[in-house]
């Protein structure tokens, strides 16, 4: 029993641990331009399939998570660059629009590049034992994903609230006149944030592969959706939300599988989409917000 | 003998010569485009029949989206959902009662014993489109710009969700195959005259005019009387309705519906339709439909000789995003053609 | 070229949207002056002050700051490069980032500056021209009153180390006793030899403590003068004193 939960627990966190990275980044990218981006959840797939190609070449693990990190941030910088900044002072739904395009776009160029058939995707046998604790045993692979999350977001955490970089991220979010008069390079700002956030979507990838087993062109879509769900829940706009936000997506969808019959495990993605609608009906502004964001 | 007295016509309301011209051109121009369809159906293969259906079609599905979205400004993505919905219920209507039995064994006594034909089998569809859409627009139409988007992205999922795994009724993952080929060109044409001509109507009603007012300035239409969540939820579901009978109308041309046939990707491809032609014109919308339709079909032959799978929809994806730099009102902006109008409405509306 | 004017506008036009709000405008500012622009709503004042920071484009026209450190040409640098220089625009409505403290909004303000002794020092200055910004510290500053919202506002452009202040309003909708305290502070920091330029709704305190002033109608310039000669003048008296003639 214990073990079983055990289990479940560490699983949901680890599923958890892949949203919230995914969440983050969608979050700071809408805190600080107001824009949906449809395209962040292809950022997975990207990273997911730049640790395929590094696994193929023995490339040492922090080597690895590194050149994930980097191939991330310079999508995601690319993207703002290329598309978005144009698009900067438009409509909200234009902005959309053009991410679903970007998401179009990468997804059909990766199918032309790569091919449509799903690839295996092992990650070493080193990883893929399981540890024991007093009792209970645990993946080694989710141990690594949780605990290289936490890192990440703890590292993130001191950016945003402890460097002038990450002030001056925190003034573009909120005001981006006044963010101007204060001599911030905002354009840079706005571009430093998609870099990270894409980063930290693409290191999701490098996981995602790990976890599932096999990764294809087309796996973005649903991270980006969920990642969407998740910073509905814990508020959209904020880091620490989209954290929260994405464990507790990680942990009912492990709960919803795990407790009911086996024939209702289909319906996972329905239930995590009606989960959605639920919660913006109930408190749209999120589970964590106090106030209502004004410009929202 | 409209260019002779137009003096004659004062507020419209006299005019009973425009009164009487207007139908009469619209008839004529109905006549014309039907002869011209049956001359080119006449002489040309399966496959180009099928492709003009498919893009009648799609016309139909943009104009009943630009309908939605455009001229209320909402944004709902919920176009795929509710064409599957209408797809899956046409054709287990329509599927003949002996091999109902054998192959969905879930279904009720009541609908497995029935054989319809394609007329009730679409309407009911389109029926329970709106049904759902009335629904789901409850909670939903609550929320704003790109939250309703992906609100209805998520309908989308939960419906394929549904059919994937309601297997008894759905058949999964396969899809249900060997529908009754009951669709042809003919009726998706007359599915997108009815489609274009009854948004016109509204466009140019005082419904029109309170849907335009509500995507304006929903305070200020608010002020003016207008109930903005009653328009919002008419628009919904019509346009549901509508996405329903171009679900079942499909599916019973191209005789197979699964899950995954109406997707995400359509979504985005109806939403690119209606940007390149101007956010709730109807005009625009067709012209967008049309054109998408045939650049998408002449690209297949090249991804195919050179493997490039997925190549059409990147340049779909990025004519779209030039579209939004160079012009973001699109075609038509959320107007209709000067000439158009005059030729629809005679002069009133000039 | 020390006497040079700081500030050099000619001919400067503005669009917003479609409409034509700068229209030729022509001003001088010298440098340690006090220049106030008067007003009616929309007559243009806010805008000269956005397109002076870069914030808006201009049509045509020119608009020409000289320091010590050289000459920028307005109109073409970013409002970084701008602010680099020591342009600081204090903007209509404050413009505090309401979610991050006080602390951080100050720091904020010495974005542009690398010294960190002189940032430190500023800091303590400021603190001691607003002591109630010191208290309030790590508070959000949207928590904080109107008049505690403009002392922040202030001392945030000070840390900027301001050669030409624009200053955007900053009476308004504010307390008496809090305009006073306001007031004082400008006339500090013009007799410290900062440059200001300065738009005010209260026309009668603007020009009683300005040196020169432009009256602004319809997006043109239409009288200049000094402060006091301004007070005599019978339109402006008419106009923006609500003195009967």
């Amino acid at each position: 029993m214990s073990q079983y939960l055990f289990q479940q627990l560490i699983n949901g966190l680890a599923l958890g641990s892949l949203y919230a990275l995914v969440a983050i980044g969608f979050s700071m990218i809408y805190g600080i331009v107001r824009l949906i981006n449809f395209a962040h959840g292809d950022l997975v797939m990207i990273g997911a399939f730049a640790t395929l190609g590094m696994l193929f070449y023995g490339t040492p693990w922090p080597v690895t998570l590194l050149v994930v990190l980097l191939v991330g941030a310079l999508a995601g910088a690319m993207i703002q660059t290329v598309v978005f900044r144009p698009m900067l002072g438009a409509p909200q739904v234009t902005g959309f629009i053009a991410s679903l395009a970007v998401s179009i776009t990468i997804q059909n160029s990766a199918l032309m590049l790569l091919s449509g058939q799903p690839r295996n995707f092992l990650f070493p046998e080193a990883m893929r034992q399981r540890v024991s604790l007093g009792g209970v045993s645990a993946s080694l692979t989710d141990l690594v994903i949780i605990g290289l999350t936490l890192t990440l977001i703890a590292i993130l955490f001191v950016i945003v609230y402890r460097t002038r970089l990450g002030r001056a991220m925190r003034a573009t979010a909120e005001n981006l006149m006044a963010a101007r008069l204060m001599g911030i390079g905002v354009n840079r700002t706005i571009v430093a944030a998609f870099a990270i956030g894409s980063a930290l979507a693409a290191v999701a990838g490098l996981f995602w592969g790990g976890k599932f087993g096999q990764i294809d062109p087309l796996l973005g879509s649903v991270p980006g959706l969920k990642a969407f769900i998740a910073c509905v829940i814990g508020g959209v706009g904020s880091i620490g939300g989209a954290m929260l936000g994405g464990y507790i997506l990680g942990l009912a969808e492990v709960l919803f599988v795990g407790l009911l019959p086996q024939a209702y495990a289909g319906y996972r993605d329905t239930f995590v989409f009606s989960l959605l609608i639920l919660i913006l009906l109930i408190k749209p502004s999120g589970l964590f917000v106090r106030h209502v964001e004004e410009r929202a | 003998m409209s260019k002779s007295a137009p003096e004659t016509i004062t507020m419209g309301t006299s005019g009973g010569g425009q009164w009487l011209a207007a139908p009469l051109r619209i008839a004529l121009l109905i006549a014309a485009a039907t002869v011209a369809l049956w001359l080119v159906t006449a002489g040309s293969s399966a496959y180009l029949t099928t492709l003009i259906a498919v893009m009648f079609i799609n016309a139909a599905l943009a104009v009943s989206l630009t309908f939605t979205n455009g001229m209320t400004g909402m944004f709902s993505l919920g176009h795929p959902a509710f064409m599957t919905i209408g797809a899956y219920v046409a054709a287990i209507l329509t599927f003949p009662s002996r091999r109902k039995a054998s192959m969905l064994p879930d279904l009720p006594e009541f609908i497995a014993s029935l054989d319809l034909s394609l007329l009730p089998a679409t309407v009911i569809a389109g029926l329970a489109g709106a049904l759902v859409a009335l629904l789901v627009g409850l909670p939903v139409l609550r929320l704003r710009g790109h939250y309703l988007a992906v609100a209805t992205l998520g309908l989308i999922v939960i419906v394929q969700g549904l059919a994937l795994n309601w297997n008894g009724i759905t058949r999964g993952g396969a899809g249900l195959s060997g529908i009754p080929r009951l669709s042809n060109i003919w009726w998706a044409f007359g599915f997108m005259v009815l489609t274009v001509a009854a948004v016109w109507r509204i466009k140019f009603s005082s419904l029109g005019r309170a849907m335009m007012a509500t995507r304006e300035n929903d305070l200020a239409a608010e002020c003016t009387g207008i109930d903005t969540v009653r328009i919002r939820m008419l628009a919904f579901v019509i346009g549901a309705f509508f996405a329903a009978v171009a679900g079942a109308l499909m599916a019973h041309l191209i005789s197979v519906v699964t899950p995954r046939t109406y997707s995400i990707v359509l979504a985005f491809n109806l939403v690119v339709m209606i940007v390149i032609g101007g956010s709730g014109s109807i005009v625009g919308s067709v012209i967008a439909a049309f054109a998408i339709t045939i650049v998408s079909e002449l690209l297949r032959p090249v991804e195919e000789s050179f493997g490039l799978y997925g190549m059409s929809q990147v340049i779909v994806a990025l004519s779209l995003i030039l579209v939004l730099y160079l012009r973001p009102r699109g075609l038509c902006g959320s107007d209709e053609p000067a000439f158009v109008k005059h030729y629809l409405n005679g002069k009133k509306h000039l | 070229m020390p006497d040079a004017p700081i500030l050099q506008v000619s001919e400067l036009n503005v669009f917003r949207g479609a409409t034509h709000v700068l229209k030729d405008v022509s001003f001088e500012v010298a440098r340690g002056e006090l220049v106030a622009l008067i007003g009616a709503n929309g007559a243009g004042k806010s805008t000269t002050l956005l397109a002076l920071s870069g914030l808006l484009p201009a049509r045509s026209g020119t608009a020409r700051m000289t320091t010590d450190e050289g000459t920028i040409e307005l109109t073409r640098a970013s409002t970084e490069t701008i602010v680099r220089n020591g342009l600081i625009h204090c903007p209509e409505g404050r413009q505090i980032f309401q979610s991050l403290s006080v602390a951080d909004n100050l720091a904020l303000g010495a974005y542009t500056r690398t010294d960190k002794d002189w940032i430190a020092q500023t800091t303590e200055e400021v603190y001691r021209l607003f002591p109630i910004l010191r208290e309030r510290e790590k508070i959000p500053a949207g928590a904080l009153s109107g008049g505690e919202q403009m002392m922040l506002a202030m001392g945030r452009a000070l840390l900027g180390a301001p050669k030409l202040l624009l200053l955007d309003e900053p009476s308004l909708g504010l307390a008496p006793k809090v305009i006073d305290t306001i007031f004082d502070v400008i006339a500090e920091l013009r007799l410290r030899g900062v440059t200001i330029l300065l738009i005010e709704q209260n026309a009668a305190m603007a020009l009683e403590i300005a040196d020169r002033a432009h009256v602004m109608e319809h997006g043109r310039v239409t009288l200049s003068g000094t402060g006091a000669s301004l007070m005599e003048n019978d339109r402006v008296r008419q106009a923006y004193l609500g003195v009967s003639a």
